[in-house]
Parts: C-alpha cells; structure tokens; sequence
C-alpha cells in the first residue's frame, strides 16, 4: 500500500474518446487510466490515502478505491507516475555556473562509489575518487533508482538506461555529457545510448583489455563500432589504446586519462614504526626485523599469485606479504612459511600496511591491468616497486622502480595475457632489498612519481575531453547526400563494371557544389557515403576492412568521403 | 536510390503544461517534448508530398526549422514514435481524370549536339501528348525557349535567386507522372527520387551513344517499380540487354513519322538528282543507307560498298558524316536534317529510294527509316539480332556476327549481294512495298501519345496501395563491427544484431542496410563489384516487389 500524501512525476491528465490517460512527462511515458485513478493521482499530493477515500468513497465504492490503490501502487514500483524520492524539480533548482555531467555505471549502486573508505575494487575506487575530484567543477547525477542528494554537487536520479534512450532531446538539455564505465558483463552493454544522435558526448572508460576469454575485446570493439563522431573512450594508460590499434583503424578515441592517487592518505611513515604497527595487526613478529616485500591483491593466478608463491619459495629470508579479500584456492594449501596472508583491512589502513613493505610486488599476468592502483599508492608511500614489463603499469611506474620482463601473449589463454619468470622479480626485489642507497634513491624517485598523479589532473582531463567531444558535436553535420549505385561500360577494358554517382542535390533539394546534376565516383566511396547516412564512422570502419584489402586504400576513401560530407553540409 | 518515405501520424493528444509543449503517442505509449513547428507538422497530412509539407508552413516558419522538425519527426518514426512509414494514396492531380506530367525540356538551340530530327520528334510527341493529358515543363530562370501555343504550360522557376531548391524540389508539385525526354542526362537522375512514375525516351542519337549509354544504365538501377525507360526501337531494347539491362523494364513504343502527299519515284528521283547536283540519282538505282554506322569504320564501310556497287546511286543519311564528305565517289551522297530546310527535303530523298538499308543499332533512328520505308520501300536491315519486329514483312535481314553496338562486324560482301538480289527481285519489291506503305498509317504521333498515357496510368495504379519496400528489414539497425575470436586471437569484420544479441555474417546485413535507400538493381551492382555473392532471394530483393 502506497503511502500518501505521495510527491507525483509532472503529469498531464486527460480524456481522449472516453479514455483517461496520465501523461508522465519525467518518464515521457503516458499510462492508460481510469476515472477513478485520475481522481486519486488530482489528491495524491495533498491528501493521505484515509482522506482520499472519504473524498471519494461517495462516488466509488470502498472495494474500487482500495483496487486502484493497488495499481498505482505498481505503477509506483515499475517507477511512474510518482516521483521516487525527490522531485525531479529540485535536483535542478540549483542555480549553478557548473557544467552538469549524467554518470550511468551499469550494476552499481551509487552508494558504492560515494564513500571511498569502503571501496575495494580497484575500479570502483578510481571512480569515487574522480567522482570527488569532479564535484569540485561539475554537477554529477548518478543514474539510479531515485532522487536525492548524496553529497554536495552529487546527486542520484531515477533514470535508467531505457528512460534515457526515450528522452534524449531532454537529457541533452540537462547535461553536458554522459561519463560511463564499459563492462563487459552484457555483450549489448551501452550501445542503445549511442543509437542516439541527439544524447550530450559520452566518454566510455575502458579498464581492462584483454583476459575473460575474449568477451571483454569483443565488447570493447563492439562499443567502438558504435561510437558516434562526439564520442571516445577513457583508458587509465596509453597502453589500453596500442592494444586495440592491433585490432581497429582509429587509435585516437582511446583518450588517456590517468588515474590519480590521494597523496594525503598514501603518504609515507616511519618506516619501523609501520612494521610494527603491522605487527600487531597480524600477530607475527617477523615483520618487526625481515625484509618485506607486499602485495594487494587477490591471491589469484591471473594476480600473479603462482609468480608470489615461488618468489617466495625463492626467497626463504625474506618476509612476503599479501593482503586481500581472501587466499582464494591458495587457503588449502600449503604455501611458504615466508609468505603472510595480512588479510582486508579498510582504505584507512592501506597506508599504515603499504609502509610496512620495503619492496612492493606487482606481478599480475592478467589482460587488464591498465594502470595498477595499488603501486601509485604504494610509491605515494614512498615504497620502490617491482612490477613486470606489461600492460600499463610500466607507464605508471616510469623509472621509479624495477621493470622485469615479460612474455607478451599473441593473445590471451583464458584470463591471462602474460607471463614474467620468478627469477626476474626474484633477481629485481634482491637487487633492491640488498643495496641501502639504491633502494633510497628509487624510494625518492617513487615519491617524487606519485606527485605527478592526481585525481584532480583526471578530472580536468575528463572536463576537458567533455570539452572537446561538445565542440565536435556542434560541429557535426547530417549526411544528407544521395548517391546510387550503377553498371556502365568500360570502352578501354571492354567490359560491364559498377561506378557509384553522387548526386549534386542533398535529401534537402539543395544544390551541393556547382549546377552539374551527377558525379561519378568509385562504389567504394558511393558506399561508404551512403552508410554513413545510419551507420558511424567506425562501423564504416568494419565493412571496408572487409571488402578492401588494402588498408591504406580503404583509410583514404574513409578519409574524403567523410570529408565531403562535412564539407558539403 | 529509393523515394522518400511518407508517414501516417499516430493518434495522439497534444497539450501544453508549464509553457512546453508535448504530445502524448497513444500507439506507443510514450509522451514526447516538441517545438511549435512539429506542433503544426502534427496536424498535417504528412502523406503529402514534401514539398506540399514545406510550402504550407515556409509562410510561419524558416525553412531550415521545417527541415530539422520533420528531420526529427523521423528520427522518431525510426524509433516507432508518433508516425509510422506509409505508401501515400494516390489522389489523381486533376478531377476531370486526366494525367498532368511534368515533361522538362528546354528547346534551345543545340545543333552541336543533335540534329533537327531529334528536336521535331520532340515537339511532334509533345503535341500528340497534350490532347490527352496536361503537360507542363520548366522554365528555369527563363530560359525556356519554345511556345507550344498553350498546348504546354510552362511554370517559371527561378533557381538561382531562390536558392534554397535546385529545380527538381517542383517535381512534387501536384503531378501525376514526369517524362523525361533525355534530353540531360546528367540531371534525369535527379527526379527518381519522387514517388511518382518517372518515364525516360532512351535516345537514339549517334552524337552522345556513350552517354545515352551510360545515362539509360543509370537511370536502369535507380528507377522502383513504377517507372520505366522508354526505348524507340527494338534494335535499342536489344543494345541495352547486352549491357545487363532486363528487356522487361524497357518498353518499346515507336515514334510517330512524318510522311507528306507522295510525289512518285520518277519526279522523286529527278528532284533528288537536282538537289544533290548528280544526275546519277535519276539515272540508277538510288538505295538508301540511314547510317547507324561509329563514324570512322562507318565511313570505311559506306566507300566500300559504294565502290563494290558503281551501277546504284547511294544517297546515305549520316548526321555526323553529312558535313566532313561532300565529294567522295560520284554514286555516293551523304546527306542529314540539320535544320529545318535540310529536313524538308527528306521526304522528296526517301521517296527516290529503291531500296533502304540500315544497320539495326542503337544509333539508326528509328523514326528516318520507318519514314523512308512508309513511301513503299522495302529494307535490308544489317542485324545481330532479327529482323526488328517493327518492319516485320517489309525486309529482309543479313546477319552479323556477334559484336557489341557500334562493334559489330559489318558483312559488306552479304550486304551487297543481298541488296542487289533484291533490286533484282521486282516481285519481293512490291510486296514488301505495300506492307512498308502501311507505315504511315502504322506509326502516328497519336499512338505514340497514347501508349504513353496508358502506361502512365498503369503505373500510377500500380503505385497506389503499394507496400514501400520489398525488402523485410530488422526492427534495429545492425551494427557494423569486429567479432574478436580468442581461439585465433583475430578481429574479424561482422555485424551485431542487438534484437538477437547475436554476431552474423557481414554481406546479409550489407545487403539489408543498403536496400533501405536503394533498389535491388543498386544492391546488385555494389555486390557485383566487390564480387560477392548476393543471396537476392534470401534477402527479398526483387524487382517486382
């Protein structure tokens, strides 16, 4: 049973051959009513249901009301008619300079991401923290199931994907763009929203490459194909970008933004002092007085779990840790004597465990590690890092720490995508454990890297980039040429072959260039101009790597056809 | 290319509420924000044209907002909001049941280009044509130059000044057909864009074959199932089915003939020896040639079998040869109409004739040798084929060996023979004679006219209640894409198809996306040319749907 006095959607209630219908003009949706329905939604938002009924009860029997409650009550569920939470009125009411940006992260709940101290996944806590760099410059309305504020300059509002798919004329009146998180979770992901035209840029962050058995490279591409002229994706590292020009034409939609890291948490301590806070927090006193050398993560093959164990195993004085949600198929067995499992502990306590470690080690084989959170954290706290050539971590690390080298898989076996040799982490930790001022002087280096990334630096970019792809939407113009498709003979081959012509006269009856009324062109570029009246660029793309063997060739036609269109419109 | 789409708009409530405007789609359920152009485009009848769509709001609104309301219009329709695709009904443009064609033309001076002929018959056709429907042409930027005496309305248009619409915007505009005469090839193409029948005259003229080639092909693949070309001759049918063209959507209708009050051969010929200045024309044997012939070989040809024959005169129509040989054998004269005092002694010429010859290519017009045949001459037609079904009984044929067009290979020897063997053949003569003298009576401006205006209206019956598009297309879009494959590590173009959540194979859904805005013709010729296999069938793609 509803409750009322209940705040409404904006509605229109009206009749129509002896129909009632309410107009939810917040869900662009309208519902099919009764008489007495219609009596209800008039009280809703003054009355409680007691009063409504007494209002009603002398034109409607106690039975009818009692049923049309009920209904309005699954209107109220499936989200229409009645405003959950706040109204939408409030949630732009704030007169604010600040540019408004929609955030539609699919499965996750906005609560997830508001509070950092309790996210986890690296993922999830790359977007808290830009979430709350963003706040500093911009509106956020988190797409969820209800209207509210969570904090300043960052709302949830009841929105979902369709809502957004049916009233792209409004959500581009409401915002500037549209920031997501490509999952690979459903292969159809976000493509409805690139279906349409009218909907503000969307910048789609892309955090893993390779790895799920191919599904994550089959949705990436998918979503690449889809992307409109005003759209691009987001990758913490340049490398999610060089592994996907293997596979599409156009490496300039993989926008590098990268991740920062919260230089007032991931700060460094004393360093003996960290050991033996750690020490009482684990209960084993070896950390006080061996060398160490941490890991957060997963004990997980793809983690590079196996890489730990035997670098352990290698290693019998040295103290290895490793703290994560759990020991993962490693819990049953037996592992090194020297090897710590130190448990999950809150984000407040990530700094007190990264100063413990005198060596970090990064040795996942998985294909996504674009960035590798947890090192940035690790050399904010001043800890030198060992991590394997692969992926974007090496970017991250610069000459602040020890690069080993990998075998870069052709393509992936299962989830993982590469593999560096225990040896090699085992010979780059000793190197580093064994020698006192080189250590240092890769600590200083570590600290003084980490500077350079901010969450602040990554939301400027993401403004910036919001920017940019606003400029490219105003810019863009409708294909409007026409062209066919025909056969002619060739007097010098003699022999039928296919020519395309375009018109001089585009779908608004204007004449394009001069007063000739044909222009015989290739088919190739016919057909390339014709899809791109429905299809993108990218899709383009796709059918000439099919059809053109040569790729130079088929880049070309791409190239001024595509032109010709802007230049013509 | 495919007509542009009409709409039946959903039933719907419009309301304003806090100074917005909205319309409630009672088909789809959903409730949509416009602006006060698409508050207006809603109460129309959008199965008008969309010219009549334009011109009744252009007087409240600018015309680009028009474009970029009804722009959105469809960008819902696409979406199965507030209108759907529909076939307009067909609602005939005049009440007394007769047809109004839009024929554009434009009678200038273009000797250059083709010969007085070509003009005439024009001008007969559109006269014949004006008794029994009303015609009405261009004049763009007043450039229009011939008076019909009414019988055409000229409606002025002014490109240049009102820039916003090159002419073919006013092919919309209340007509029921458009004839294009072939007069421009290169804008003919232009009109296939209406959901009107469009009929185009396949030329016949020597000076621009390459170009009525290529023009005819292109109008072939962009013409729906409505429209047609219009060949003079069969010999033209012929010539345009070796280039892939289907015969089926090519009607044949011949042209009227002029023929005057018959003088007789003897006064005939003695007029033809004056008027050619060689009294070897009232002395043999005078056989006609109407030249077809590629001007160069033709040339060869023409000496060589004037030479072979010194005891017959040859009197040789050749537009293009007419004027560079003069002088060459003293049984040879060549000869064409380029204006109107060269033309009217043709009638004197045709009548001196024993014999006429003609190679049955897409070059020969149709109209100077059923003219010259209608005095009572009987033909030897050079052919690929057959014997053309229009001089049927009044000829005999030499066949020639296989070749395209203007390459075919000429058999002067059999020719010559068959020529004298005719002349011989005093009894074949006559009787192929009084067929040929049926002509006249056969091929009249009036019949032409006629079988037009049926075929017009066939069409437009046809058009009417038809379903748009002959091809089954997915309620969404496929996406064009890459399928990664991680059992060969390797990004395969495909396409993904969202209603099934499926990757399929490319050229299906090619072939889909294409047929939404071009013929099956069209679909073809691309698939031709990147050499794959179109699978017509499985894709609907048809010419008669």
């Amino acid at each position: 049973m509803l409750d009322f006095p209940r705040p409404l959607h904006q509605l229109h209630i009206f009749e129509q051959d002896g129909q009632f219908y309410a107009a939810d003009l917040d869900k662009a949706q309208h519902v099919e009513i009764s008489p007495l329905i219609a009596d209800i939604l008039r009280l809703a938002e003054r009355q409680t249901a007691e009063e409504i009924t007494q209002v009603l009860i002398t034109d409607y029997s106690g039975t009818e009301i009692e049923e049309a409650f009920e209904i309005l009550a699954e209107y109220a569920e499936e989200g229409l008619l009645f405003a959950r939470g706040e109204t939408s009125d409030v949630l732009f009411s704030e007169k604010t300079d600040c540019p408004h940006f929609l955030l539609l992260v699919q499965g996750l709940a906005p609560d997830s991401v508001s509070d950092i101290a309790s996210t986890s996944a690296g993922t999830h806590v790359a977007l808290a923290y830009t979430i709350q760099a963003l706040k500093d410059h911009a509106v956020l309305h988190f797409a969820g199931t209800q209207n509210r504020k969570l904090s300043e300059n960052f709302y949830e509002v009841d929105l979902n994907l369709f809502d957004i798919v049916r009233m792209p004329e409004r959500i581009a009146s409401q915002y500037e763009g549209i920031l997501t998180i490509h999952s690979d979770r459903s292969q159809e992901g976000l493509i409805p929203l690139f279906r349409c035209p009218e909907l503000p840029p969307i910048l789609m962050q892309v955090h893993s490459v390779g790895g799920h058995g191919g599904t994550s490279v089959r949705s990436v591409l998918l979503h690449y194909a889809a992307l409109r002229d005003y759209d691009a994706f987001t990758a913490p590292t340049d490398s999610v970008g060089e592994f996907y020009s293997r596979f599409v034409w156009d490496k300039s939609v993989f926008n590098t933004v990268a991740n920062g890291v919260d230089l007032d948490l991931f700060r460094p301590m004393d360093k003996q002092k960290a050991k033996n806070e750690l020490t009482k927090l684990v209960g084993d006193e070896r950390i006080k007085t061996m060398p160490t050398v941490g890991y957060l993560s997963r004990l997980q093959p793809e983690k590079g779990a196996s890489i730990y164990l035997k670098l352990a195993e290698l290693n019998p004085d040295i103290l290895f840790l490793q703290a994560g949600w759990n020991k993962g198929r490693y819990a049953n067995r037996a592992t090194p004597e020297n090897l710590i499992y130190i448990g999950f502990h809150d984000r407040e306590k990530l700094p007190l465990i990264y100063n413990a470690f005198d060596v970090y080690c990064f040795p996942s084989v998985s294909g996504e590690e674009t960035f590798g959170l947890t090192v940035l954290e690790a050399m904010g706290c001043g800890v030198p890092p060992v991590i394997s050539d692969f992926d974007g971590v090496p970017s991250v690390v610069g000459d602040a720490g020890l690069i080993v080298p990998a075998i870069h898989f052709e393509q992936d076996i299962t989830s993982i995508a590469s593999y560096a040799s225990p040896l090699d982490f085992s010979e780059a930790v000793n190197v580093l454990l064994s020698d006192d001022s080189l250590r240092e002087v890769y600590i200083q280096k570590a600290l003084n890297r980490a500077q350079t990334f901010t969450w602040q630096k990554t939301a400027r970019r993401i403004l910036d980039l919001f920017s940019e792809l606003n400029q490219k939407k105003k810019l863009f113009s409708e294909n409007r040429l026409n062209t066919f498709f025909a056969s002619y003979w060739n007097t010098h081959e003699k022999q039928m072959e296919q020519k395309s012509i375009v018109l001089n006269m585009n779908s608004r009856y204007e004449m394009l260039v001069n007063p000739y009324g044909i222009f015989n062109q290739r088919v190739e570029d016919g057909l390339v101009i014709s899809l791109l009246k429905e299809h993108t660029v990218r899709e383009v793309e796709a059918i000439l790597s099919e059809l053109i063997k040569d790729e130079d060739t088929a880049k070309a036609i791409l190239a001024r056809c595509y032109g010709f269109i802007q230049a013509t419109a | 290319m495919k007509v542009e789409t009409r709409y039946r708009v959903h039933e719907h409530r419009k309301f304003e509420q806090t100074g917005r405007k909205y319309v409630a789609d009672l088909e789809s359920d959903t409730v949509v924000e416009i602006n006060d152009v698409e508050w207006e485009l809603l109460d129309r009848d959008l199965t008008e044209t969309l010219y009549a769509t334009v011109e009744g709001l252009k007087s409240e609104f600018k015309i680009e907002r028009i474009f970029e309301s009804i722009e959105r219009l469809q960008r819902l329709s696409q979406r199965g909001q507030l209108l759907s695709p529909t076939w307009s009904t067909y609602t005939p443009s005049q009440s007394d049941g007769r047809l109004k064609l839009l024929v554009p033309f434009q009678f200038v001076p273009e000797k250059s280009i083709q010969d007085a002929v070509t003009n005439e018959n024009r001008f007969h056709l559109l006269v014949a044509l004006s008794k029994l429907a009303e015609l009405e042409t261009f004049n763009i930027n007043g450039k229009s130059g011939h008076d019909f005496g009414g019988l055409v309305s000229n409606r002025d248009i002014n490109v240049e000044e009102d820039s916003n619409f090159w002419f073919p915007w006013y092919a919309m505009d209340g007509y029921d057909g458009i004839l294009l005469l072939g007069q421009f090839p290169n804008h003919d193409v232009l009109y296939y864009f209406k959901n009107l029948p469009v009929f185009r005259c396949l030329e016949s003229d020597r000076r621009m074959q390459d170009l009525i080639l290529e023009s005819a092909l292109n109008s072939y693949t962009a013409q729906k199932s409505t429209d047609l070309l219009l060949s003079k001759a069969t010999w033209i049918t012929d010539w345009l089915s070796d280039y892939g063209v289907d015969s089926t959507e090519i009607h044949t209708i011949s042209e009227g003939i002029n023929v005057v009050e018959p003088i007789g051969k003897e006064l005939s010929k003695q007029h033809t020896a004056e008027l050619t200045d060689n009294p070897l024309f009232a002395q043999l044997p005078v056989v006609g040639i109407i030249s077809g012939f590629e001007p160069n070989a033709g040339m060869q040809r023409i000496l060589e079998i004037a030479t072979k024959n010194p005891h017959l005169a040859f009197l040789v129509y050749d537009s293009i040869l007419a004027d560079a040989y003069r002088n060459t054998l003293s049984n040879l004269v060549i000869f064409s109409a380029s204006d109107e005092a060269t033309r009217s002694v043709l009638p004197i010429f045709f009548q001196a004739l024993d014999v006429v010859c003609f190679p049955a290519v897409p070059g020969t017009s149709p109209s100077l040798v059923l003219e010259a045949m209608a005095y009572g001459t009987p033909a030897v037609v050079i052919s690929k084929y057959r014997l053309p079904s229009e001089i049927q009984g009044a000829g005999v044929l030499v066949q020639c060996p296989d070749g395209k067009g203007n390459e075919l290979e000429i058999p002067i020897q059999h020719l010559s023979e068959t020529i004298n063997q005719l002349l011989t053949d005093t009894e074949r003569r006559e009787k192929y004679g009084e067929i040929a003298k049926g002509f006249a009576a056969k091929y009249t401006w009036e019949c032409t006219a006629q079988e037009i205006v049926r075929l017009f209206k066939q069409s437009v019956a046809r058009a009417d209640g038809r379903c748009q598009s002959s091809v089954l297309l997915s309620p969404r879009q496929p996406l064009f894409c890459r399928y990664y494959d991680p059992r060969t590590g390797i990004a395969y173009p495909s396409v993904y198809r969202q209603e099934t959540n499926r990757f399929e194979s490319l050229e299906n859904a090619l072939a889909e996306v294409l047929s939404k805005h071009h013929t099956p013709a069209e679909v073809e010729s691309v698939f031709k040319h990147f050499q794959r296999d179109l699978f017509l069938a499985g894709n609907g793609l048809n010419r008669s749907g």
